[in-house]
């Protein structure tokens, strides 16, 4: 026998003496890890979810806030006035305010409260509707006025004055 | 057959010798084989490690156990500085028998054993595969994620050592 043939045979002997713990039981163990990372990976995208809709809803609100500072404003941000235009077609911002806007509204959050009370952990959604109205706003020399849908049977427009400060062009025209 | 059965079926057949294979690279530490492979099969339930689509599912296990102990290892090795942790090791088993020849045998085994603890890395890994699994010296390259010449070289200069190390057990380098 060669020494290589007799080394083969010792690690041989040596690897025999080895018993591997039962397979049934390692295999049964990695499913259940397997299974354990399914639910834990459901739960953080559960948690972190709604946090970065929060997020992302304080983020617009902040931006809004400093873009009113810069501009000089007295108070109150943007003014709008939403009045009835049923024969315009389109929507830029769906399900955006309620049927009938509330005097609230003027507060240059766009109806939030409204909107968070029919749904309230749709933030994501709606801070990327108003980042879009407000970049909208902010575009236009003048008044931007766009397109409210409101159900199927009438459509209302919001007026966003130019952001002069002189707080005229805050009317409700509804 | 489904292929989670499939997978099951592959994993049950290379089962032993999987383990054998983590217990040399975890350096003996059964705990720690246990570990890697349990890690090893997560990896194929999850798709991680398609092993329906290798060419030689065994090599390709082992492969991916070989994955998966140099980066428990990385972990641990940050880890285990911060926190000096102590890795527990599980008693080596016994075997049972007429208690003379057992504790040569046992002897024997030891040696062996201290023998392949004192061989570097790769001749290590490719002394597992080679003598103790019975892989080719291509196929353990393939495994070790390294070229046929460089796992030659490793399988050579690991059975020279080995032999030196091994000196005067039966007929090891006796001629």
């Amino acid at each position: 026998m060669s020494a290589e043939d007799e080394i083969r045979k010792l690690i041989e002997e040596a690897r025999d003496a080895d018993s591997a713990p039962d397979f049934g039981s390692v295999w049964s163990r990695a499913r259940a890890r397997v299974g354990a990372g399914r639910e834990g990976g459901g739960a953080w995208r559960w948690a972190l979810g709604p946090a970065f809709a929060l997020a992302s809803a304080a983020a617009v609100a902040l931006v809004t806030t400093a873009l009113d500072t810069e501009d000089g404003a007295t108070g109150g941000g943007a003014a709008i006035a939403a009045r009835a235009d049923a024969g315009r077609a389109g929507a830029l911002l769906a399900d955006l305010v309620a049927p009938e806007i509330p005097d609230g509204a003027t507060d240059g959050v766009l109806g939030i409260d409204d909107d968070a009370e029919r749904s309230p952990f749709d933030f994501a959604g709606l801070g990327a509707e108003l980042e879009t109205a407000m970049e909208l706003a902010y575009g236009e020399a003048g008044s931007t006025a766009f397109p409210i849908e409101v159900g199927t049977d009438f459509l209302l427009t919001m007026e966003i004055p130019a952001w002069d400060g002189s707080g005229e062009g805050e009317r409700n025209l509804l | 057959m489904t292929e989670a059965r499939a997978a099951a079926d592959l994993a049950a057949r290379h089962h032993e010798g999987l383990f054998r294979w983590a217990l040399a690279l975890s350096g003996r530490d059964g705990q720690e084989a246990m570990e890697i492979v349990q890690q090893t099969y997560v990896e194929v339930l999850e798709g991680r490690a398609d092993v329906s689509s290798a060419r030689d599912p065994r090599a390709f296990l082992f492969g991916v156990a070989r994955r998966v102990a140099a980066s428990r290892r990385r972990r641990r090795s940050i880890w285990g500085r911060v926190l000096r942790l102590e890795i527990s090791r599980t008693p080596e088993p016994g075997g049972a028998g007429d208690p003379e020849s057992e504790a040569s045998a046992g002897e024997r085994i030891d040696r062996v054993r201290r023998a392949l603890g004192e061989i570097s890395g790769r001749q290590a890994e490719v002394t597992a595969l080679v003598f103790g699994e019975g892989l080719t010296v291509e196929e353990a390259a393939g495994v070790m994620g390294i070229s046929v010449g460089s796992a030659r070289t490793h399988y050579h200069r690991a059975k020279q050592r080995l032999a030196r190390l091994l000196e005067g057990i039966d007929d090891v380098g006796g001629r």
